[in-house]
């Protein structure tokens, strides 16, 4: 499963879906009364594989 | 006037008036590219589809002009009358109010340069064809305006830079998914219409992740007004599935669809289209979430009631997905009938 996974996803792909898993442990850490530093770090990570996908040849 | 939920209908108005605003904004983006596309081909063949495509778009761009021009001015003597009520960050109604006299003119500049171009399209269709370009071009522009003036605050600040970013992107994400789903259904029964609508699938996507990056740089602008609310958890949570399933769809499953018009040797299999329809209807039900919940300041549903109330528009999103799958499947493929040829021909020779 993760080999056919891996196989059908390129880097990119990978850096927005750990910025969309961060945004999940994100939601819990803030749920649990932590602040907003994952939060920061999911809408970093999102933002560089964004900038990555647009300047890709 | 308050509906159900904490829901007031000048809030149902000002959220309708922000969707059709971002469809017609994303179908004028997307129909001037179609229509500026024809003009580098050099196939005849070729622009006479893309031409085809900015004119089904203008369909779409009707529909929004439409929703939006209703719900601004219907929410023009609710919002006035509640114009005391107001709070924190997000935009109060005296904010809101004060755009209005240059939306006001906006809008009927809009309308009336829309009826202009409905009368074309009857009378004149050469005419039509001849002046969808500009009339896309000046319409996007319009759009990008009026998404930006949702609240004028009387100075230029982060707070207001905010607002600025957090209206227009509604034009490259929810307008733009829109148009993607739209044009992904009509294009259903018909390769070439495929061919050219999925070759734009890659440019769509980049426009729609930038769209987002640009409202999480805004936020950026406003952490300190932060306020941790179930309603903000529920969207912090709709983002994540929107990110991991929006990198699915843009990546694997989108490369699948193109693979399969592009040679016909690898046709897309049963379980790839079924996540096509998943990863679709769950896109364009995020999208609509994240926007509506946006709008509904004092929603009293909690957290797990949010989620439940997602998931049954989700289901309602997929079925209608498969239906329309299903209805069309019942048909003879799509061909260009000889009137829509001849509207799009004449004028580019």
């Amino acid at each position: 499963m993760f080999s056919f996974l891996r196989s059908q996803i390129n880097y990119i792909e990978i850096i927005l879906i750990l910025a969309g898993i961060s945004f999940f442990i994100s939601t819990l850490y803030i749920w649990s009364g932590g602040g907003l530093s994952i939060n920061y770090i999911a809408k970093a990570l999102y933002i560089t594989g964004t900038v990555l996908l647009i300047f890709k040849k | 006037m308050e509906l159900i939920w904490g829901i007031r209908l000048n809030e149902v108005l000002l959220l309708l008036k922000q969707i059709g605003l971002a469809i017609l904004g994303a179908a004028a983006l997307w129909g001037f590219v179609f229509s500026i596309r024809d003009v580098r081909r050099r196939q005849p063949k070729n622009w006479i589809i893309d031409d085809w495509l900015s004119m089904q778009l203008f369909n779409l761009f009707l529909i929004g002009t439409a929703i939006s021009s209703v719900a601004f001015f219907a929410s023009l003597p609710t919002i006035r009358a509640l114009a005391h009520e107001g709070v924190a960050v997000a935009a109060t109604l005296p904010e809101i109010i004060s755009t209005f006299p240059l939306m006001n003119g906006l809008y009927i500049f809009l309308i009336l340069i829309t009826c202009l171009m409905m009368l074309f399209r009857v009378s004149k269709e050469e005419k039509f064809s001849y002046l969808l370009t500009p009339f896309f071009a000046i319409a996007f522009l319009m759009a990008f305006i009026m998404t930006s003036l949702s609240a004028w605050r009387g100075a230029l600040d982060s707070v207001q830079i905010f607002h600025f970013m957090h209206g227009f992107h509604s034009i490259f994400t929810l307008g733009s998914v829109i148009v993607l789903d739209f044009l992904f259904l009509i294009s259903y029964r018909s390769e070439l219409l495929k061919q050219h609508v999925y070759s734009l699938f890659p440019a769509i996507s980049k426009v729609i992740w930038a769209g987002l990056s640009l409202d999480f740089l805004s936020v950026f602008l406003i952490s300190e007004y932060f306020v941790v609310t179930e309603k903000f958890l529920f969207v912090q949570t709709v983002i994540a599935i929107l990110i991991i399933n929006g990198a699915l769809l843009s990546g694997p499953i989108a490369r699948k669809m193109m693979g399969s018009i592009k040679d016909h040797v690898h046709p897309i299999t049963a379980n790839w289209r079924r996540a096509g329809n998943i990863a679709g209807a769950l896109s364009i039900t995020s999208w609509i979430t994240i926007t509506t919940v946006d709008f509904f300041r004092d929603l009293t549903l909690n957290y797990m009631e949010l989620i439940w109330l997602y998931l049954g528009f989700f289901t309602l999103a997929l079925v209608g997905h498969l239906l329309f799958e299903y209805i069309e499947s019942q048909k003879g493929p799509l061909t260009l009938s000889n009137e829509e040829i001849y509207v799009v021909v004449p004028v580019r020779k």
